[in-house]
Parts: C-alpha cells; structure tokens; sequence
C-alpha cells in the first residue's frame, strides 16, 4: 500500500523525514507522534505535496508527486482548517467532487451522501465561517470520503471534537476499516489511536521509532526500566527506603513531595510498598505509573535508541 | 540531602524603562522585516541614486570653481535657461519640472541653492519611489497579522499601552525609511564635503542643509508610515493594505498627472495637485529644503499632510483599541 | 476535456465566492473613477470631448489603471491567498491536477478586471461623450481593455506564483519600471513590454486624426494583427510559465508565525 525506501526530507537545514524505510500492506495504522515530530511531513510526502530530498516514496505501487490517478483514490484530510468562510460546507465539498471530475448531479449525491455520514447534513447549507471547530472536522472528513478514495490519509482528524464527536468518529473509521480500505491517521494522542487500530507507527524527530502493534512495542519495552510517580510527605525517606530494597534503576525528584521511580522490577514495588511504608510512618497520597503515557513511551524508545537501555 | 528550589522566581534584575518599552516592537519588526532578501536588495538599489546626485555635487562644484577662476558668471535659468559648459551640462541633467519661483535664487553659483536642490531632487526623484515600494512590503502585514492572530490581547495583557505599540510599529517601518532617505542623503552631505575645495567655506554656507534633511524625511516618513500602518489595522489580510496602499500613490498621481496634461496653466492646478500624495509631499518638501519661500503657496499641502497623518493615527488607535471595546 | 471541465468548475466556483459586497464595492469604484475624473474635468473647463484628448485620457485610465489595479487586486495573489488562507491542500490533491485550478483562478481575475473595465469604459461615454468617433473609440477600448485584462493577468499570474509572498510589490515594481518606463525608451527593449503592443494597437485601429502624438512615436509597421498575436503569444508564455513552476513547487501551509 505505501513504501518508503530511505526518504529523508530537508527543508534547507532543518530535517523533516530523516532516513525512514517502510512498507504498509494494505490495512489501518496509526501514525504517532509528538508535535514536531514529522508526521504532516510524512503525510505530505506520502500524498505528493513534498518530493523527497532523498529516497523514493511509492502509493499504491506509483510515485505520488501530481499523480492523477493515484489522487482519485487517496482521501486527504489535512490537519489544518483551511475552509472558505463565506462559502457553504455542502458548496465547498460538491466543488472539491466536481474537481475530481464528478458531474454535477453525481457530486451532489456524493455530497450529500458523505455530509450524512459525518453528521452534518442539519448545517451543509450553512456559511463555514460559522462553523464550530467539530463541525469543521466533520466536513474535512466529508470531503476525503465523499469520492470513495481506497486509502485515506488523516492528519489529527478528532482534534476539537467533544467526546461524543471523538467517539463518532472513531466508529466511523472502525466502520471504514471493516470495509477493507486502508486508513493511515495522525495524532499525537496514543489513546486515540488505539481505539481505532492496533497498528502503530511511532515517530520523533523526524525518525522511524518503532512500528507494530501495541502488543509488540510493549513486549519491547519489557527490559525498560518501568517508571513509577510517587507523591509522598517525605520522598528523601521514601528514595533511601527503596535503594536499601534494591528496586531502584534511576530516581529523581520532581517539584515538591513528588519522587519519579525508574524500576525493572515494577510489580514487586506495587506489591510492597505498603509494607515498606507502612513502619516508617511516610505518607503516600499519589501512586502513578507514567509508562501509559506516549512521552514515557517515546522517552523509553529514544532511550533504547541511544543505547542507554 | 540538600534539594534545590527550582520553582518559579521573580526578576529582581534591572527593568527596561517604560519610556523605551515600545523598543521591543521595534527591534523585532526590523529583524523580522530583515530576513526577506527582496527587502535587502531593495535597499541595496535604492541606495544607486545616490551616484547620480552625487555626479550632480561633483559637477556643481567644479563648475563654480571653473567659473569663478575666469572672473565671470554663468547664464541663469531665467535669462537663456541653458548655461554653456559645465554649469550647461548640470542644467542639461536636472530633471525638467522645477518651479519657476525657484530660478532665481539658482541664478547665482551661490552654494546653499544648488546644494538645496540636488537634495531636493533626490528627495523628490528616486526615493520615493523606493519609499512607496519598502513601506509596501513592511507595513501591511505589520498589523493586520496582529489583527488576523488576535495578537492585541497578547500585547496588552503586558504593561504595555496602545501608544506604545503604535509607536513601536511606527519606528519599525521609519527604521527602514530612513535607510533610504536621511541616512544616504546625509552621507551624501558628508561626500559634498569633503569632495569641495579647501578653504571654499562650504560649512559656512551649508551648516543648516543637515538639519533640513532631517526635516525633510520626517516629511516624507510621518505621515507615509501613519497612512501605511493605518490601512494595515483596517484588515486582516496584508495583500488587501497593501493594495490600497498602491491605488492611493497611483491613482492620485495619474489623477493629477491628466489633470495637468490638459491644463497646465490651470489656476485650478494646485487645487488638484493635493489628489497626488506624491506632488504634496513634493511641494512641502520644496519649502524645508529651503527652495520655496512662501509659506502660503505651500500651506494647503502642509495642511493635508497634518490631516493625512492625525487622521490615520486616530483610524489606527481606534483599530488597535477595538478588542478591548465593549 | 476533463481539464477544461475542471477549469470552468473553478472558474463557476470563484466567479460565485467573489461576490461579496466588498468586491462588489471595489468593482463598482474602479468602474467609477475615470467617469468621476473625466466629468469633473469636463465641469473644470478641460476639452475632454476632444476625441484625441478623450482617447488619451481613457486610454490611460481604463486599460492601465483600472484593469492593471484590479489584476493587482485579483490576479496577483491568485495562490498566495489559497496557501495563507489553509485551503490549498485541500485542492492541490485532486486528481484535476493543480493546473486547471491555476487557469480557473486566472480566469475569474480576467472576469472580475474586465468587468470593471467595461463598465469603466460605458460609464466613461457616459460621463464624456467624445466629440466625434465616441463609436469607433468605444470599439476600440472595448477590444484594448480586453487583450490588456488577458496580457497583464498571465503577467500577474505568473509573478504570482513566481513569488508567491511579494507578488504584488514586485508586479507594481515591474509595471512601472518596464510597462511605465522601459515602454517608452524608443529601442528594442519596448517591443518586451505589453504596453507596446496596446499602444500600437490603440493607433493603428484609430482614425489617425484621433491618435495621440505621443502613441505615434511608437507606431511600427507591422500589421495591427501582428501585434495582437504577440499580446496573446505572451499570455501564453506567461501561463506556461506558471503552469510549470506550480507543477514543480512544493507548497505546504506553515503555521501562523
């Protein structure tokens, strides 16, 4: 479905992309990042907008750069709201299907249709420029769906959406995978991910962390020492209490009463540290583990990647 | 275990005056206006007419001295309007449309005249052009992208007043104008100088020229950077402003421009000089270089001037007020 | 045919989004000013109804003025507006290619100019009838206006997305420094310009007596066709231009600075 043989991309000095080789089969993947990381120039290059400053990108088996035949069957939903305030959104999408090549009567059709689908045929007649920013999303969605595409291509499409959208949405693209098209989508936000796909793709700083399912990546995270956040009353006793219980892989001391615990042996400290409190009268008022996060995540991947674990 | 405070701390160094505050606009709209190369070269080529006038010194100085060696004076403009030799050529030079009032006082090879007018016509001549040009790329986008990222509320949440931001964004753009207008015309000052003949008194007769410069700029900046900045807060988007800036040059100079072609003899005439911008800024200019002596014939632009500037200054303080309006 | 669909779809779709009363209001402006200009000269005691007089007036006005300040306007920042305002990507990733998507937008700028002009040029008549010849001259605006508004816009175009961000300031650099100045150097270097060709047209469809002295000096022999296949071989060089540079250039929305 998308292969990317060695594409580094250069924006003068600054590195994009740097060095990343991958091949998709056709399926669902999650592109993960934190902001900055290279995604939307990842997704540039992948739709044609950016040419590699090295390696070759293909899509569905040809170079993407003004490929009309592979634009008719990619979906693009960029990541900005870049829509006509004075136009309507059912205007706007029945005028990016006309551009496709639609007749008339098929792109109202197909407007209305996709407009349906995302829940917004009450506001299509509406002006944009009133739009709330969920409504802009779903009509950004609207308009990547309403040519039937067979690879969509999203670019943090639940940012500004309720939770009630969040959850539409997802099940719309749970809806969209089950029909057997393919779907790469963006975020930053791990959970988000995961409730549509279970393949990922981790990127940061322009590279290729890691990719696979969930499964996997935490299967190799297993030998990362697993970070604990305590907040107690008195973290120095705690910190000396758990380097005499031989638990300890790194420590520090973040703001005030808040102990940050790196640990291979995580499940002996949840399972002890009670025990270990309760004689020497410390008070633990918070116990978290940061690793469900995507920056312990990342931090844990970049880390292995510098050969520090 | 000795565990360090590294919470949030107040300044307790030295604070910027608040009379110098606005400098912080200013220093970051020139270093962000400097990083387009078309503006770096444009200033670079506004600085060629300087060679031009320059040649214009160097002959005027030569030909009064030739002149005066062989005991004689040379034709005025108002006798045969071309003079033989070198003072023939400078005439041949000049550009053609200098007021009548002016000739007499060019009669003479009194240094002060002559020295007026070549900085008057490059005032009038080259750098405006280049003026219009600059103040086009710099100034529209400097508030209507405050106005289009809603930036006021940033600016404002800091001790920061309106006046300050507005002559903060003043001085940004006269940086850039007085590139182009006093800092070349003052060097040229300096090159008449030290390019006169020893012991020709030139101090002597030239002292104030410097200061007329100086006055002279302010004219043309002033009041262009308020109409400039005033058309940026009226929009959001910069290419608008930028826009309406070019129609106000333009159509006011074609205006006259045709006026003048069918009726050059018209009492009307400097009625309808005051729809040109350009032959406004000209005619007061003529008057601080030290050229037009009444007050009188040049009191309507003067006027208008003053009018152009209070008006876009009040357009802009309203516009930059207006988030903070209930 | 796909492609020429695709042009008139952008061209329908922008005709129908400038109608805005703002641009309503440019338009009706720039239609007004030489009408306003001519009249009150004509009340000023100015021998505006001189057909000569009348051609040299509304020839400046209507075919430069107003159609080169309302390219400025639309032509321009034909791309520039899409990129700033987040909407490109939206449309650079259509199978229509961004091609026709150019030609559509060059195409409502030439709408929107020739509009104006037009309406400039029956306002004009209106305002100041011409002597002598008023149908001859109209015919012979209505032809200039309208190979000016197709010339400059390609012209415009181009610069637009040549230099995307300073499109503007470099298209009115550029139009008075050749159109404005160079134009009128009598040497080779005028033959370059627009300008050249609208003058020689404007004189050699006139009745001599009506021509300017000063579109005179410019006069060439070449037949008037000949300089109409020029205007329009220029237009197409223009685009080609811009086509291609479009089609090479890597445009991408950056965040708001």
């Amino acid at each position: 479905m998308i292969q990317l043989d060695h594409v580094t991309k250069l924006y003068g000095s600054v590195i994009g992309v740097n060095d990343i080789t991958m091949s998709l089969e056709r399926g669902a993947y999650g592109l993960l990042g934190p902001n900055g990381s290279g995604k939307t120039t990842l997704l540039n290059l992948i739709t044609g907008q950016l040419r590699p400053t090295m390696g070759a990108v293909r899509v569905l088996d040809r170079p993407p750069a003004n490929n009309v035949d592979l634009l008719r069957r990619l979906g693009v939903c960029p990541e900005h709201d870049g829509l006509y305030p004075g136009v309507s959104g059912f205007d706007w999408v029945c005028y990016l299907m006309r551009l496709h090549g639609f007749g008339r009567r098929e792109a109202v059709a197909r407007t209305e249709k996709a407009i349906d689908l995302v829940g917004m045929k009450d506001a299509m007649r509406r002006r944009m420029g009133g739009y709330s920013r969920g409504m802009r999303q779903r009509i950004k969605l609207a308009q990547a769906l309403a040519h039937g595409p067979e690879l969509l291509i999203l670019d943090e499409p639940l940012n500004g959406l309720d939770p009630i959208g969040r959850h539409e949405m997802t099940e719309l693209l749970k809806q969209w995978i089950r029909s057997g098209r393919g779907l790469l989508f963006a975020s930053h936000i791990l959970h988000e991910v995961e409730a549509v796909t279970h393949s990922f793709m981790l990127i940061c700083g322009g590279r290729l962390l890691a990719a696979g399912s969930s499964e996997e990546v935490h299967n190799l995270l297993a030998d990362v020492p697993h970070e604990i956040r305590i907040r107690c009353d008195n973290p120095s006793q705690l910190a000396r209490r758990l380097i005499d219980e031989g638990v300890v892989e790194s420590l520090r001391f973040v703001g005030e009463g808040t102990l940050v615990l790196g640990t291979h042996r995580p499940a002996a400290v949840y399972g002890q540290l009670p025990q270990w409190v309760q004689g020497s009268g410390i008070r633990i008022h918070e116990l978290r583990s940061s690793n469900d996060s995507l920056q312990a995540l990342f931090n844990s991947l970049l880390k292995i990647h510098r050969g520090e674990s | 275990m000795p565990i360090y405070d590294l919470g949030y701390r107040g300044w307790e160094g030295r604070l910027v005056p608040e009379a110098g505050r606005f400098w912080a606009i200013t220093e970051t709209g020139i270093r962000l206006a400097w990083q387009s190369r078309l503006l770096r070269r444009l200033l670079a080529m506004a600085s060629f007419p300087i060679l031009y006038t320059a040649v214009l010194f160097f002959i005027f100085e030569q030909a009064s001295g030739y002149a005066k060696a062989l005991g004689g004076t040379p034709a005025s403009f108002a006798q045969s309007g071309r003079g033989g030799g070198p003072i023939g050529t400078l005439q041949e030079m000049l550009p053609p449309v200098i007021p009548r009032s002016w000739y007499e006082s060019l009669a003479g090879l009194d240094r002060h005249p002559w020295w007026s007018l070549l900085f008057w016509i490059f005032f009038r001549y080259p750098q405006p052009l280049a003026l219009v040009v600059v103040a086009g790329i710099i100034a529209p986008p400097l508030v209507a992208q405050d106005v289009r990222t809603r930036a006021f509320m940033l600016y404002f949440s800091r001790p920061m007043t309106r006046i300050e931001y507005i002559l903060g964004k003043m001085t940004t753009v006269w940086g850039y104008l007085l590139m182009i207008t006093a800092v070349p015309a003052l060097g040229m000052y300096a090159m008449g100088v030290f390019m006169s003949p020893p012991d020709s008194g030139v101090l002597k007769d030239t002292w104030d020229i410097p200061l007329r410069i100086l006055a002279a700029s302010a004219v043309l900046v002033i009041p262009t950077t308020a109409l400039a900045l005033a058309l940026s807060s009226l929009t959001s988007e910069s290419r608008y402003a930028a826009f309406a800036w070019f129609v106000i040059w333009a159509v006011g100079w074609v205006t006259y421009a045709i006026y003048y072609g069918f009726l050059p003899n018209s009492e009307a005439l400097p009625y309808w000089r005051l729809a040109s911008l350009y032959h406004t800024l000209g005619e007061v200019q003529g008057y601080v270089i030290g050229l037009e002596r009444d007050f009188a014939t040049i009191s309507a632009a003067a006027f208008e001037l003053a009018v152009i500037t209070l008006v876009s200054l009040v357009i802009l303080f309203r516009r930059v007020s207006s988030p903070m309006r209930i | 045919m796909n492609a020429l669909r695709s042009v008139l779809v952008v061209l329908g779709f922008e005709c129908r989004r400038g109608l805005t009363p703002w641009r309503i209001i440019a338009l009706v402006g720039l239609a007004f000013f030489p009408a306003a200009l001519g009249a009150l000269m004509k009340s000023g005691g100015a021998p505006v109804g001189d057909p000569e007089r009348w051609i040299f007036m509304f020839f400046i006005l209507i075919p430069e003025v107003v159609c080169l300040l309302g390219l400025l306007l639309w032509a321009t920042p034909v791309i520039q507006a899409e990129v700033e305002g987040k909407t490109w990507p939206y449309l650079a990733v259509r199978p229509c290619g961004k091609v026709p998507i150019l030609l559509g937008k060059y195409l409502a700028a030439v709408v929107w100019t020739a509009l104006a002009a037009w309406l400039a040029l029956g306002l004009a008549l209106v305002a100041v009838t011409p002597e002598e010849g008023a149908a001859r001259a109209a015919l012979v605006l209505f032809a200039i206006v309208s190979l000016s508004t197709v010339a400059y816009g390609a012209l415009f175009v181009c610069f637009g997305v040549l230099f995307l961000r300073r499109a503007m300031v470099l298209a009115v650099a550029y139009t008075f420094f050749f159109e404005f100045m160079i134009s009128w150097v009598p040497a080779m270097v005028n033959r370059f310009t627009v300008q050249y060709h609208l003058r020689n047209l404007c004189a050699k469809w006139l009745p001599r007596q009506y021509v300017p002295p000063w579109m005179e000096r410019f006069l060439n022999p070449s037949p008037w066709y000949s300089h109409a296949l020029i205007l329009l071989g220029m237009t197409a060089i223009f685009l080609t231009a811009a086509a291609l540079v479009l089609r090479r250039r890597q445009l991408i929305t950056a965040p708001e600075v």
